[in-house]
């Protein structure tokens, strides 16, 4: 169709469609010279462009999606999510490739939240966070084992409710405390003894965030520890009663006495038979001691100087000493010993030396 | 541009004799690994032959590297190496990858992310010995 269109309102389409026609060179010139083919053209041209924009369009919000769910992983820590990079190189390829670095980097220098509950929650210890009001704020998996309560029940509330004798200002104002045995109040007023410790917990410019407490059950320590006390009792009350039965004093007649040494003679034991036997001599005005050593496991010098400081004393006291129960090895011990028994009367057994006191003290009796 | 060449698996190095400087073009869509930044500082070790050069990166065609090697190539051991590195982004990807590496870069050898090669060039000529 040549000439002019028959209504003005279809040159001013043809108008605006060879404006909008991005043709370099000028306006568009059909084969004809047709303004209708030369608006069909354009508008072809326009519609091409128009779906490549769309496509693009398309494409630009797919790739800002992409970016947009690594942004949204990076937030909750997860640093695993990577942006998909396209072989064109284009703006949005580079903030992919800067959101993949960022998420490397943050891996590895950031702490994640997951890796911290984890710490958290494989403390076999009870741990408590509050803030500044002793609200709390944070528990772990062994505080609700240890008090009873569920997570729900113990956050928000006081920090009171488990510690009651904890008040937070003093705690604070204390920087904190450490291994202080406190009673810890389970749900149901069961009191379970702690080692309880605290300490403030400081935001990034040092302001006073609350505090970490940390308790550890000791129900069972103490237990034990009321065993080990009961246990060293019972051992101190055997050590009297062997320290008893080793220094047995045992009266023949009013004034003969046997002490039966059985056993081994350390220097401990020597300075109680001593002090046993001068004390039962001092009391009933012993005429003889006779010290049995038949029983006597170990003679070494150290019992051999035992038995001397026994004798010794007790003649010093006035009694007379016999020694019985001298085996061949006790007499050569003993005649090795410098200063040695020469003037203490002994007998191989115990009833040669009862024999020899008996006959000493019906002798030394005043005729009637 | 006169000198002696070194090829490894994720690019090209040129010791630059006319500038005094040592160069190096990443291949198309290369993916750094730490091996390939550890081949890279060795062969940079043998063209450099112990004397410190100013160095010219160009990340252009550099689609990404992983963080142990930014690490090790950042780190100060390559410090030895040169006394400035001059990085050239030359694409979206490249001056996402230099802008990142610089910023996390613990070596105290000066370093600049450039648009273009003149521009870098011109910097370390204020290196050259």
């Amino acid at each position: 169709m040549q000439g002019p269109l028959p209504d003005p309102r279809a040159e001013t389409i043809l108008a605006l469609v060879l404006q909008m026609v991005p043709r370099p060179g000028g306006v568009a010139v059909g084969p004809n010279g047709d303004a209708l083919d030369e608006a069909l053209d354009g508008l072809g041209a326009i519609a091409e462009e128009l779906a490549r924009a769309r496509a693009t369009a398309k494409e630009t919000e797919r790739r800002l999606e992409e970016l947009n769910e690594v942004i949204v992983a990076l937030v909750s820590f997860d640093y695993e999510k990577k942006a998909p990079v396209s072989e064109e190189n284009n703006v949005l390829d580079g903030m992919a490739v800067g959101l993949n670095m960022l998420g490397e980097e943050l891996s590895f220098s950031t702490v994640s939240k997951g890796y911290l509950d984890s710490v958290l929650e494989s403390m076999s210890d009870l741990l408590v966070v509050v803030d500044p009001d002793g609200v709390i704020g944070t528990v772990n998996q062994a505080a609700c084992e240890l008090t009873g309560y569920t997570r729900e029940e113990l956050i928000g509330r006081p920090m009171t409710l488990l510690f009651s004798g904890a008040s937070v200002d003093e705690l604070l104002a204390a920087g904190g405390e450490r291994d202080r045995d406190r009673a810890c109040a389970a749900k149901g007023g069961r009191a379970v003894p702690v080692s309880f410790s605290a300490s403030i917990l400081r935001g990034g410019a040092g302001e006073v965030r609350g505090l970490v407490c940390v308790a550890r059950d000791v129900t069972e320590s103490a237990l034990a520890e009321q065993e080990r006390w009961r246990l060293q009792e019972a051992v101190q009350r055997q050590a009297i009663l062997l320290q008893e039965l080793s220094t047995p004093l045992i009266p023949i007649t009013s004034d003969i006495l046997v002490m039966p040494i059985i056993g081994t003679l350390d220097a401990a034991r020597s300075a109680r038979i001593t002090e046993a036997l001068l004390d039962g001599i001092a009391a009933r005005k012993t005429r003889a001691a006779i010290l049995d050593i038949t029983g006597l496991r170990e003679v070494d010098g150290t019992a051999v100087e035992g038995l001397l400081r026994a004798a010794h004393g007790a003649r010093l006291l006035g009694s007379n000493v016999v020694l019985t129960g001298v085996s061949p090895r006790v007499a050569k011990a003993l005649v090795q010993m410098e200063g040695g028994l020469h003037d203490i009367v002994s007998f191989g057994t115990l009833e040669r030396g009862i024999a020899h006191a008996m006959a000493e003290r019906a002798a030394a009796r005043p005729a009637r | 541009m006169a000198g002696k060449e070194a090829l490894t698996r994720t690019g090209r190095f040129l010791l630059d004799e006319e500038l005094g400087i040592i160069r190096f073009w990443y291949n198309p869509g290369a993916m750094v690994t730490l091996a390939d930044a550890k081949e890279g500082v060795e062969v940079a070790r043998r063209l450099s032959r112990g004397k410190q050069y100013p160095f010219l990166v160009d990340l252009t065609s550099c689609k990404a590297t992983t963080r142990d090697a930014r690490d090790y190539m950042g780190g100060p051991a390559t410090d030895a190496l040169w006394c400035a590195v001059a990085l050239v982004g030359g694409s979206p990807i490249g001056n996402m990858i230099g802008n990142i590496f610089l910023s996390v870069r613990k070596g105290t050898s000066p370093s600049k992310m450039f648009s273009s090669e003149d521009t870098a060039i011109a910097w370390l000529r204020g290196f050259m010995g």
